[in-house]
């Protein structure tokens, strides 16, 4: 038989549409509702973080200046040839803030905030490290964990969200990561995860050690970013033993590169 | 579609109602196909039409967004399902079930689950969902040339363990 010849939907009986349970729609559609207000809600918040972020950041940038120079500056009074007097660690380009030589005051643009962004990161603007975390007993059980870095290498901010897959692979055949569950890690719950350039993502990965009979090894794995189908293929920093069935677990997704808080 | 609908002037709701009503059984029945019971499959389809919903200005192609989600909650489905049975066996100490029908509905589902994801959504859409290779590349972003090169180590992996599973013991 050649491998083209495979019909698989013999193996299946044929679709039978289902008709829908009385009130799905309404339900569906409430449901819908309920969530893009959350997503709203959640979007709106962080903008408004983002937002005192950078107002606080400027008025921290605009006090300094003025105690630099003795108090409260304004741009009308500061004499055209101001920037001759100005000591030498005050900024006089455009481009890091305070002064210009026109005497206009400049935000420094190091000081705003990423922008908040429903675009989703790319994958081939992604990059992926692993490194090991602290080992955890829980219990009378020992866990070790790693932890899995998407950093944004791209120009533009753009978001992660949810849990990233993890396929260990080994000599015994690969096996998946079950999604959200660990035990050392505090899973950081549904968020979205705003990347500024080379800001990174990360997760906790975990598996239980020293249990007898669950000595197999894994020494690389296929990664997949949250809502994509591309894997990246990477060794791991340290050799997973666990049992072939299970026992390995990620969480989902939480701002910086030290992963979710570990449990107390 | 979603545009073309919305370019006829009809309304988000006008649209979702218009495609639930056009698609939500075929949907269901195609869950139903690969879950065990018609509640679990009203739960896949009532979930992935929740997610086109919540994004339905967003997306280009409701159909195919709706079956990609529905494949994946299909595959999450599948694994929750595998953990718990072998959670139950090794509680009852007993030994893997080996006793699948060869070539059974879940025989097949258990071999498609056991293909690496990016394998296992590419044959539900294709075998299980009729998209063909083209739509396949659109909706997942992926080159024709590797969905075509998916669906042969697919039907490889798949022809080899059926075969082994359906010789004589």
């Amino acid at each position: 038989m050649n491998d083209d010849d495979l019909d698989l939907q013999r193996f299946l009986p044929p679709v039978r549409p289902l008709m829908p349970p009385d009130g799905s729609f309404e339900r569906i559609v409430l449901t819908a509702s309920r969530r893009r207000r959350r997503r709203l809600m959640l979007s709106v918040a962080t903008s408004v973080s983002v937002v005192a972020i950078a107002v606080a950041g400027v008025v921290i940038a605009r006090t300094q200046f003025s105690s630099n120079n003795g108090g409260p500056v304004s741009a009308a009074v500061l004499p055209p040839t101001s920037h001759a007097t100005q000591p030498t660690h005050a900024p006089m380009s455009t481009n890091a803030g305070g002064v210009t030589q026109s005497g206009t005051i400049v935000p420094d643009p190091s000081a705003d905030a990423p922008s908040v962004t429903n675009a989703k990161c790319p994958v081939d603007e992604l990059g992926l490290t692993l490194t090991p975390a602290r080992k955890a007993i829980v219990g009378t059980a020992a866990y070790e964990g790693l932890v899995v870095v998407f950093t944004n290498q791209g120009s533009a901010p753009c978001h992660l969200s949810d849990y990233p897959g993890v396929m260990l692979m080994g000599d015994s055949g690969p096996l998946n990561a079950a999604r959200g569950g660990t035990v050392m890690w505090q899973d950081p719950g549904p968020a979205y995860v705003t990347l500024a350039p080379r800001g990174s993502a990360s997760a906790g990965l975990e598996w239980r050690t020293g249990v007898a009979g669950c000595s197999t090894v894994y020494t690389a794995a296929q990664v997949t970013p949250p809502d994509t189908f591309v894997q990246f293929g990477v060794r791991l920093p340290v050799p997973i033993a666990s049992c072939p069935n299970g026992g390995v677990a990620v969480t989902r997704l939480t701002a910086g590169t030290a992963g979710p808080v570990l449990q107390p | 579609m979603g545009d073309v609908m919305a370019r006829q002037g009809m309304s988000q709701d006008a649209i979702a109602a218009n495609l639930f009503e056009g698609h939500y059984p075929r949907l269901a029945g195609w869950c139903r196909r690969l879950v065990d019971d018609d509640g679990t499959a009203h739960e896949i389809a009532s979930e992935a039409f929740t997610r086109l919903l919540t994004k339905l200005s967003k997306v280009d192609d409701p159909v195919g967004y709706l079956y990609v989600i529905a494949a994946n909650l299909v595959r999450d489905h599948w694994r929750r399902v595998e953990r718990e049975r072998r959670a139950l066996q090794r509680e009852a100490a007993q030994p893997p079930d080996t006793e699948r029908v060869p070539g059974s509905g879940i025989e097949i589902r258990s071999l498609i689950d056991a293909l690496p994801d990016r394998l296992r959504v590419t044959v539900l859409l294709h075998y299980f969902a009729d998209y063909p290779i083209r739509e396949i590349s659109r909706l997942t972003g992926r080159a024709e040339g590797s969905i075509k090169s998916d669906l042969h180590h697919a039907r490889k992996a798949l022809r080899q363990a059926l075969e082994s599973s359906e010789a004589p013991r």
